[in-house]
């Protein structure tokens, strides 16, 4: 309690377009049995929204982790990346950047935007089931937050 | 010098011989027409010194005209030769068949213009501005450096570029070539001009240089097509992959036997689907990378491939051995990626009951009869790495040795060995970029050596 430290369930905030994508991660989670509250926004500018708590977003709870698809409509994901990573109450929220791009130079740039990982999708559900029990279990098992 | 000298010596003693005759001449006409009696006496006479006067002025008359005649004998036959050979000079410059001058530094005055010089010009040739520009002044600017102002400032040859108007008026890209004419104060005085018409060249450039901008145009098109098309094909692979899974998983009691075979079948379908689409776009990479080639040491490329492939090395307890693997300037990346396909090929192609043994090893050599230049610009012989990749897997029949660089091209089926096909089709395009060939010997059943040439260049 007094070391500051969270303990589940977690809110996780999603920033997919694709909605059989985002399906996915929240079959992963069924199948991997990790309780998560997952929530989704589907572009860049819904994403400030919701993380400045702006609009219909008010009431929302701030996201312990964030998955955020390179290519949204709108405001792309590195714009948004930047967003987050500039504001200094935002910024300490981890940002798992989960693609399909394999582009060495996509990579880079993301990391030296101080995103906290790339993923690539992969093709193989199981593969992606592995990949969603393995983002759960080391961020918010190994992993320690901070406190928002 | 002494030839002069025996000359008038000669002349001399001839003058003599001449003064003695005409001395013996007179007392003998004496005798014969003037009857006298005595040849002797007449030749003694008192006033004898008069004779002997006479005959000696005589004589010196006679030698002057010798003298005179050769002199002009000589002055003939110089002014022949001197025609002779301006003739030939002249020959040589009509026969030029291009346009030849000779031009006054001082005043633009064109003193000789060969024939293919005034073709077309019709009466006086005035200046050199005049003749090959049509203009009414001299050449001058950056554009249009005048070749008698370079060489009268250099004192040394100069070429400039023109553009020279034929009698039709159209425009002719000219070599000017100009060389100086000093006098006694080694001040340019003259100059002689060639032009060289290389308007067939310029414009062959011109067309080459199109030529390529449009060849790269089209390939950064093609390398962006296949880069989109491979990218692009992959999402909704992924979306089919992942729900006939999700399918599978959420529905296995649900599903029958045959339904779970279906699932598979699908599944096998999408992943393979998804490997193609990787090799192709990995192919379609070769070109892309812009090339720099930088000195790449073969045996750190092949310590990092075994490692790379450690497991499946592991698997079939094989063994990779390498020796005396030199640097090369190469593109590291792909350098990596070439050695790699034909190690993991080795591997995967071995025989179900012997362990695989593969060797790397590469040797130095001039160029042979199947790479395309032998000789560096500068004459020297191009020397080339050959490197061999040898196993002892199952072999490769020799119908097959051109097939299987081929893209998609495979011999086996699916189940027995895994892979689209593309590996050394990959492979014939990374040797290639670096300007070498690849090739394979092998023999059934006994195992397969392939082998690569890498040039040696020299950085950047």
């Amino acid at each position: 309690m007094s070391d500051g430290v969270k303990i589940g369930p977690f809110e996780v905030l999603m920033i997919e377009d694709n909605p059989a994508d985002v399906r996915l991660v929240e079959e992963a989670f069924k199948e991997s049995n990790i309780n998560n509250n997952l929530s989704v926004v589907e572009d860049g500018v819904e994403a400030v929204e919701f993380l400045h708590r702006q609009g219909k977003y008010a009431n929302v709870l701030r996201p312990d982790l964030i998955l955020l698809d390179l290519n949204l409509p709108r405001k792309n994901g590195v714009e948004v990346l930047q967003e987050i990573k500039s504001e200094s109450n935002l910024r300490t929220i981890p940002v798992i950047i989960l693609t399909v791009s394999k582009a060495e130079q996509d990579i880079n740039k993301v990391y030296n935007l101080h995103a906290n990982c790339y993923i690539i999708k992969p093709v193989d559900f199981h593969e992606f089931i592995r990949i969603i029990k393995g983002i759960h279990d080391f961020w918010f098992t190994i992993a320690k937050l901070p406190r928002g | 010098m002494i030839k002069k000298k025996i000359h008038y010596i000669k002349i001399a003693l001839i003058g003599v011989l001449m003064g003695i005759t005409f001395l013996f001449f007179e007392p003998f006409i004496h005798v014969y027409l003037f009857k006298k009696h005595n040849f002797l006496e007449e030749l003694f006479r008192p006033d004898r010194h008069e004779m002997w006067m006479r005959s000696f002025v005589i004589s010196l008359f006679i030698l002057f005209g010798f003298y005179a005649q050769n002199s002009l004998n000589k002055r003939e036959e110089l002014k022949e030769k001197f025609r002779k050979q301006s003739e030939f000079l002249n020959t040589v410059i009509e026969a030029l068949s291009y346009p030849f001058y000779v031009i006054d530094v001082r005043d633009y005055a064109v003193k000789i213009a060969n024939r293919a010089a005034r073709k077309g010009t019709t009466g006086e040739i005035e200046t050199c501005y005049h003749l090959t520009h049509r203009s009414g002044n001299p050449c001058g600017g950056e554009h249009h450096i005048c070749p008698l102002e370079e060489v009268k400032k250099t004192k040394q040859p100069a070429i400039v570029e023109h553009i020279h108007y034929d009698t039709a008026g159209n425009a002719i890209n000219a070599e000017v070539h100009g060389y100086p004419i000093f006098d006694e104060n080694n001040n340019v005085i003259q100059m002689i001009e060639c032009v060289l018409d290389i308007t067939r060249r310029r414009q062959a450039e011109k067309e080459l240089i199109k030529t390529i901008r449009e060849l790269e145009r089209s390939n950064t098109e093609l390398e962006q097509f296949a880069y989109v098309a491979s990218h692009d094909l992959q999402e909704p692979l992924r979306m089919v992959a992942s729900y006939v899974q999700l399918l599978e998983k959420r529905y296995r009691d649900k599903l029958d036997t045959q339904a779970n075979e279906f699932i598979n079948y699908a599944v096998e379908g999408v992943i393979r689907m998804q490997r193609l689409i990787s090799d192709l776009l990995t192919y379609s990479r070769v070109g892309t990378r812009s090339i720099e080639f930088k000195s790449v040491s073969c045996e750190d490329v092949v310590k990092q491939v075994i490692n790379n492939l450690e497991e499946a090395i592991k698997e079939k307890k094989g063994v990779v051995t390498y020796s005396n693997l030199p640097a090369v300037t190469a593109d590291e990346v792909q350098l990596v990626q070439l050695f790699q396909n034909l190690i993991s090929n080795a591997i995967k192609f071995s025989q179900a009951d012997v362990l695989p043994r593969i060797q790397i090893e590469a040797r130095r050599q001039k160029v042979s009869n199947n790479s395309m230049e032998k000789e560096s610009a500068h004459g020297e012989e191009i020397m080339e790495w050959v490197f061999s990749v040898k196993d002892n897997g199952i072999g490769i029949s020799p119908e097959h040795f051109k097939r299987i660089f081929v893209v998609f091209q495979r011999l086996h089926t699916r189940s027995k060995y895994p892979g689209a096909g593309m590996g050394l089709a990959i492979c014939k395009k990374i040797v290639g970029r670096h300007g070498g060939q690849i090739w394979v010997e092998s023999e059934l059943g006994k195992g397969s050596a392939f082998y690569f040439t890498i040039p040696e260049k020299k950085e950047g």
